[in-house]
């Protein structure tokens, strides 16, 4: 007979990656994600009963650790002025190998993610690249799907601007920015 | 070229695939003659496609073996904690069906909201919840908490109210003679856009607590107090913190507010 713990720990274990990548792009810190997908998965071994069969396991995975890590945020805050967490990201892509002009477009767009506020970076992250519904990230974030709508938006069009993406096979008079 | 007016969200969730059958019609058949319209489609396609692509590198970044063992470990350990509370569990079982109170339901029941839960698992684990009430306690006079009236229950007190408006998260600040003290511990949103505050209080001579107040016109309202045990010189220990952080994720509580961000929320509506 397996042990549904064990079995448990196989999935989050074969979730991490994901998870990883999520907290990495979430508090912007390889060290301080780390820390945070470990206290996530503990959380969520002692809660496994909790879980729901049949509903999504990365987004019930991610709330855990998004809840954590807003808590995280919140004792910080405690501790008096903390802008330097949002302030010094480190860069979420690692520089690696000098690249082709496709990788210095990439590079230039996780950048821009990074400097998407907290709100907006969140709702981008579970939709756009962990591929939640937007009910689905409401969920996680515990907003309505309005808000969730409203800031992925304006994420999006932020995003836009910053790294320079260009609706490719459009017109567009009134966009700054050249012709590709 | 299309009369209809065409919101951001409503072009995005077209791009991502999200809308209602009806309006995705209506989305593509005005996107037949209005190239404007297919930029800003455009532009929320091309937005997720470069998300996506942009943190890839990441997903394939070997996970530290560190992390990998710890995770294994740990959930051998809730493994072999399981093993033992089932047995627990079962000798319960077998000795009295009818006067032993199920500790863990054994489902969740079908549609139990998971949230919920949490919280009251954690109240539970806390020591004492006052709801409302406690916004009198400087009205009766110094120990009189059971005096505030009912329509004051829930009013944070003006003197309180005044530093919940005004005072900046992290600040500690003196009431009266110094004998009672408030510390600011953060500010946020709830669900949409109420504004809401985390403080402690310290009192001589009475139990201290910490507090979750969010504003409406009425002004600020207490909607959670928990008494904390004696803890010495430190504010809340972490049973209480752990409490109000359930609390927090159960109503929506959004990322605490920066220093700028939180001095406009405040001053915003008042």
């Amino acid at each position: 007979m397996t042990d549904p713990d064990i079995a448990f720990g196989e999935r989050l274990v074969a979730f991490l990656p994901n998870l990883r990548r999520f907290a990495i792009s979430l508090c912007r810190s390889r060290d301080l994600a780390d820390d945070l997908v470990q206290a996530a998965c503990e959380k969520a071994l002692t809660g496994s009963e909790r879980f729901e069969a049949g509903t999504r396991f990365d987004a019930w995975m991610f709330r855990i650790l998004r809840n954590l890590w807003i808590d995280q945020l919140r004792r910080q805050k405690t501790a008096g002025p903390t802008e330097e967490i949002e302030a010094q990201p480190e860069l979420a892509v690692p520089s690696g190998e000098a690249g082709s002009e496709a990788r210095m477009t990439l590079k230039s767009v996780a950048a821009a993610i990074d400097d998407l506020v907290l709100e907006q970076r969140e709702v981008l992250l579970l939709t756009c690249v962990e591929d939640l519904s937007y009910k689905e990230a409401a969920d996680v974030l515990g907003i309505p799907i309005g808000t969730v709508m409203s800031r992925l938006a304006r994420a999006r069009k932020n995003l836009a601007e910053a790294a320079g993406i260009e609706p490719a096979a459009a017109r567009s008079p009134d966009m700054r920015g050249g012709a590709r | 070229m299309s009369d209809m007016v065409f919101t951001d969200e409503i072009l995005m969730a077209f791009a991502d695939g999200e809308l209602d059958d009806e309006t995705t019609r209506l989305v593509e058949a005005a996107l037949e003659t209005d190239d404007e319209l297919m930029a800003r489609v455009a532009m929320f396609m091309e937005t997720r496609a470069a998300s996506s692509e942009a943190l890839k590198p990441l997903i394939d970044e070997p996970v530290p073996d560190q992390l990998v063992e710890k995770v294994r470990a740990m959930a051998a350990g809730a493994a072999a904690r399981r093993g033992d509370s089932q047995t627990v569990a079962e000798a319960d079982d077998s000795a009295s069906a009818d006067n032993v109170v199920a500790f863990r339901r054994p489902e969740p029941a079908a549609q139990s909201p998971r949230r919920p839960s949490q919280l009251m698992m954690a109240l539970a684990a806390s020591l004492l919840i006052v709801v409302g009430g406690v916004g009198g306690y400087l009205v009766g006079g110094a120990g009189q908490a059971d005096v505030g009236n009912p329509q004051v229950a829930g009013l944070v007190d003006p003197i309180v109210s005044g530093i919940l408006d005004q005072r900046a998260s992290g600040e500690e600040i003196a009431i009266g003679e110094g004998e009672a003290k408030v510390r600011l511990v953060s500010t946020f949103q709830a669900g949409g856009q109420q504004i809401c505050r985390e403080y402690e209080m310290k009192r001589p001579d009475q139990p201290d607590f910490v507090s979750v107040a969010c504003r409406n016109a009425g002004g600020w309202q207490t909607q959670l107090a928990i008494v904390m045990p004696e803890s010495g010189e430190g504010f809340a220990p972490t049973s209480s913190v752990e409490t109000v952080d359930a609390y927090l994720t159960s109503i929506g509580a959004g990322a605490p507010l920066e220093a700028e961000a939180e001095k406009k929320a405040l001053a915003g509506q008042q």
